[in-house]
């Protein structure tokens, strides 16, 4: 009955972000691991989670989101949460996300912030 | 029935010389659902997506819904986090109601440590990381909620999330 979260990646060409599409339910740290491994990966640089298909999150699993942010900071590389719907927006906005890390409309937005980052 | 005045009618349902009075009262006296699950992860993510599909079919709308779900998590979370010692083996106690307006959801937990839970009533969080964001969400997804505790024995956590209007039939 529980809903887990699946996750499909891609990486741009000749681009430095890598798209992580979510799909189900993020309910604690230990469910975005897979996405971990992915976003810190030695070749991965900016990372943009695709959330439209996420139908649930919690504390704990914004606890995770903003863990994996702190890292890839440390990397010198940014997170990006598209698009977030519905009680899952609501949430991200409660507990604060969207003060550290980046909350976008569209994955488009996301692209130009980052080529604006190369060329600065 | 505005938030003020459920949350007076709620904290008049913990008040037991008081309660008996209350018509809200026999909602938890004899709960829809009463479980008593032992501290697992696992049963409390069971737990509160059938609270969530549950509230779909009692009428309640998709956001409420998510809410009532979300709620019924960060509780349970907490209980299992914070007031049991022996994961696995202590157990916690959820009762569920659902009443005309809306549902009560009343979750204990052995612990029975007092806290000041006031503090989380309009919490607004400034930095992500700091504690405290699973009762800031339960304060912004109840239209009441109040924490009972017993020091030593039990701590109980009760929130009222009213149906939404539109839903309404």
């Amino acid at each position: 009955m529980t809903r887990r979260l699946d996750c499909k990646f891609k990486k741009l060409e000749n681009h430095p972000l890598t798209v992580v599409e979510l799909d189900g339910q993020i309910d604690s740290a230990k469910s975005i691991e897979s996405i971990e491994e992915i976003v810190t990966a030695p070749d991965a640089e900016h990372v943009a989670i695709q959330m439209e298909g996420v139908a649930y999150i919690n504390s704990s699993g914004c606890g995770g989101l903003i863990a994996l942010h702190h890292k890839m900071e440390g990397r010198g590389f940014r997170l990006f949460l598209v698009k977030p719907v519905g009680g899952v927006e609501r949430v991200i906005k409660h507990v604060g996300c969207h003060k550290i890390m980046r909350v976008s409309e569209s994955l488009e937005e996301v692209i130009k912030e980052v080529d604006s980052l190369k060329t600065d | 029935m505005n938030k003020g005045d459920t949350g007076k009618w709620l904290r008049q349902l913990l008040t037991p010389s008081k309660a008996e009075k209350d018509v809200g009262h026999e909602h938890l006296d004899d709960p829809d659902i009463h479980v008593v699950l032992r501290a697992k992860y696992l049963y409390i993510a069971y737990m509160r997506d059938l609270c969530g599909s549950l509230a779909l079919e009692m009428g309640f709308s998709g956001d409420d819904a998510f809410g009532i779900k979300l709620v019924v998590d960060e509780v349970l979370t907490n209980a299992f986090e914070h007031g049991c010692t022996h994961p696995g083996n202590d157990k916690i106690d959820v009762k569920i109601s659902f009443a005309g307006t809306g549902i009560f959801i009343c979750v204990r937990d052995p612990g029975g440590k007092s806290f000041d839970y006031r503090k989380y009533r309009g919490f607004e969080v400034n930095s992500p990381d700091s504690i405290g964001s699973g009762l800031c969400l339960v304060d912004k997804f109840t239209d009441e909620w109040v924490v009972n505790t017993k020091p030593g024995e039990y701590t109980e956590v009760m929130a009222f999330k009213r149906k939404s209007k539109k839903e309404e039939k």
